[in-house]
């Protein structure tokens, strides 16, 4: 058998699918974020805090070398420089940057990230410039320092100026060091920025696009189906023709379309039941009605045929009572299918119906004898009309199914907890299990007896009414003669 | 020698009080009517009275042998000759009687004027008619 994945499996694995891709965006959206956060953080910290230290730091030297440009033309600043305080700040500076902000020999993550982004992209230059620049710095710092720890009055005041300025050139340099690595680092932020959103709309579209498709095959194995099932049910619905509803593998749509088959077969089913039914029925009630129509036509139309009248009326009384019964029997027959087979019990005398039944049907079914023996007083709990007609068409069935002139054997007996009823189909030519497929309710199977009378529609009735009485109703093979009917009653 | 009249309605039908009304509708006519209440019977029957019988009126449900059965075996016995009318009592008569590849039937309940002209007449065996369907 084809292998099918079920509808269930197929939405559990779409929906599967769409949870995965909203999973990798929300991570790769949340790595994103992280990683604009991270470099928000690198820029601020060891961007652009390191190039604002070194303008400070630049401002420090300015003020020193100013200070010393007023004091070699031998005019006393109003405002007092202390010398150490300046070289121990741009130490301080020196030792913080070198520490925090170096990008060509600093131990930092963020040095050793935006050196490798260098390395990467051809900025050894800088990172040389930074070195040449350090090292500079930190020369002319000693300079600096030396020229003050010093006795000030070896010193001209030139030379001092002259070191305080190569201290701020040497900054300067640093600055724009730091300004092109803060311009570099700003690019590499913004490439990484632009690789991340391009990562997740990527992702995006994938899933999307994935998701659609998935979602599109999904549809594909489930719509069409359902949309051939709905045309089925509406072919049948409109038409009333059952078309087999063909549906290989095992998902539910299988299921639902096999579910489906088999109900409206059961309903054509149904249908040709209640249309065969209805031509049994049509034939049951046409043969008598054409003894009845026919004398009466033959004795309007021929006057004076007085001979014919007593024959005539004979058969018109015998067909009438046999129409009668047909008539009861088969509303009857239809209150049983439905369910709706009125019980009434009540403390009754088998014996004595079916000693009555006896006469009554005896002289209606001519060529054919009873040969009774009945138990008197057997007295059940019973429905008496229910069981009237449930006897009579076992006689009339009985009759019809004997063969040649043999009476037909009716016994009432009764033991501890049962009333049977038994009746001999003598001679007759079915086997017990053909005569059990008349039961079959409304079988359209057409026997007829030596007197026409049809009995197709009162087995099924018979056994619903033994059935309601807590009874059972069976034919069997008991003798070479042939099968019995045997009806069971509980006392 | 006599030649033998042929005037003779042969019914086969398990129904005897039909049997019977189509023999008192025949008498009255004066034509002679035999009887077989099965089709095995019937067969019998027109085997010794095939040169006298007309007509064969058959019912199409009866217990014993299937009426296809039956018709072709009349057929076998006396040929076209004797025409073979379908009675029956079923919805669709004319259906039954194409399925016997019958040309005539007679739907019951039958209107007594059509069964007596069907009884009188001199029969064709060409002729496809359905002399009364009321049901």
């Amino acid at each position: 058998m084809k292998q099918q994945i079920s509808v269930g499996h197929r939405l559990v694995l779409l929906v599967a699918f769409q949870t995965a891709i909203a999973a990798v965006l929300v991570f790769t959206a949340l790595s994103a974020m992280s990683a604009v956060a991270a470099d928000a953080r690198y820029m601020y910290q060891f961007q652009f805090l390191g190039v604002g230290e070194i303008g400070k730091a630049m401002e420090v030297a300015a003020r020193l070398q100013s200070f010393l440009a007023t004091e070699s033309f031998g005019v006393h600043s109003k405002t007092q420089v202390s010398i150490p305080n300046v070289v121990s700040q741009l130490e301080a500076f020196y030792k913080r940057y070198r520490a925090e902000w170096e990008t060509a020999n600093g131990n930092t993550p963020d040095a050793i990230r935006f050196r490798k982004d260098l390395l990467g992209n051809g900025g050894t230059d800088f990172l040389e410039k930074e070195s040449k620049a350090l090292i500079d710095l930190e020369e002319s710092i000693q300079t600096l320092k030396a020229d003050e720890a010093g006795s000030s009055a070896h010193k001209p005041v030139e030379t001092r100026w002259s070191n305080a300025k190569r201290v701020r050139e040497n900054l300067a340099t640093l600055y724009d060091v730091n300004v092109a690595y803060a311009r570099l680092a700003n690019e590499h932020v913004t490439s990484r920025t632009r690789s991340a959103r391009n990562r997740l709309f990527t992702i995006g579209i994938l899933g999307t696009a994935s998701t659609l498709l998935l979602g599109l095959f999904v549809h594909r194995a489930i719509a069409p189906r359902i949309r051939r099932l709905v045309a089925k049910v509406n072919r049948f619905r409109e038409f009333g023709v059952h078309e087999q509803i063909v549906e290989t593998g095992r998902d539910e749509i299988t299921v639902l379309a096999h579910a489906l088959d088999s109900g409206f077969a059961a309903i054509a089913a149904r249908e040709r039941e209640r249309e065969e039914f209805l031509a049994v029925a049509a034939h049951e009630l046409k043969t008598p009605i054409t003894s009845i129509q026919g004398y009466a036509s033959l004795l309007i139309s021929h006057p004076e045929q007085t001979s014919l009248v007593p024959r005539a009326l004979e058969i018109i009384h015998r067909q009438s009572w046999r129409l009668s019964r047909l008539i009861e029997d088969l509303f009857l027959a239809m209150r049983a299918r439905a369910g709706q087979l009125n019980f009434q019990p009540k403390p009754m005398d088998l014996s004595e119906l079916v000693h009555r039944l006896l006469l009554e049907v005896s002289p209606l079914i001519s060529h054919r004898a009873f040969s009774a023996r009945v138990k008197p007083g057997v007295r059940i709990l019973g429905d008496d009309a229910l069981l009237d007609h449930a006897l009579w068409s076992l006689f009339v069935c009985a009759s019809a199914l004997s063969a040649g002139d043999q009476p037909v054997k009716v016994v009432l007996d009764s033991a501890a907890a049962s009333a049977t009823v038994s009746i001999d189909v003598q001679g007759s030519e079915n086997t017990a299990q053909e005569i059990e497929e008349l039961f079959t309710p409304f079988r359209s199977v057409q026997y007829e007896s030596g007197s026409g009378i049809r009995a197709a529609v009162g087995l099924y009735l018979c056994r619903e009414i033994v059935r309601v009485h807590n009874g059972r109703l069976r034919v069997r093979d008991v003798s070479n003669d042939g099968p019995e009917f045997l009806m069971e009653l509980p006392l | 020698m006599t030649p033998i009249l042929r005037n003779t309605v042969l019914v086969i039908d398990d129904d005897p009080d039909c049997r019977d009304l189509i023999e008192a509708l025949a008498q009255i006519r004066s034509v002679p009517v035999l009887q077989a209440h099965d089709c095995g019977e019937g067969l019998r029957v027109l085997e010794r009275e095939h040169r006298r019988i007309k007509i064969v009126l058959l019912d199409y449900f009866m217990p014993g042998m299937e009426p296809a059965k039956c018709v072709a075996s009349i057929v076998a016995r006396a040929g076209t000759a004797i025409p073979v009318v379908l009675i029956t009592a079923a919805v669709n008569a004319t259906a039954r009687a194409a399925e016997l590849n019958v040309s005539r039937c007679l739907s019951k309940p039958f209107d007594i004027a059509a069964l007596e002209t069907l009884l009188t007449e001199t029969p064709r065996s060409d002729q496809c008619s359905i002399l009364k369907s009321q049901f």
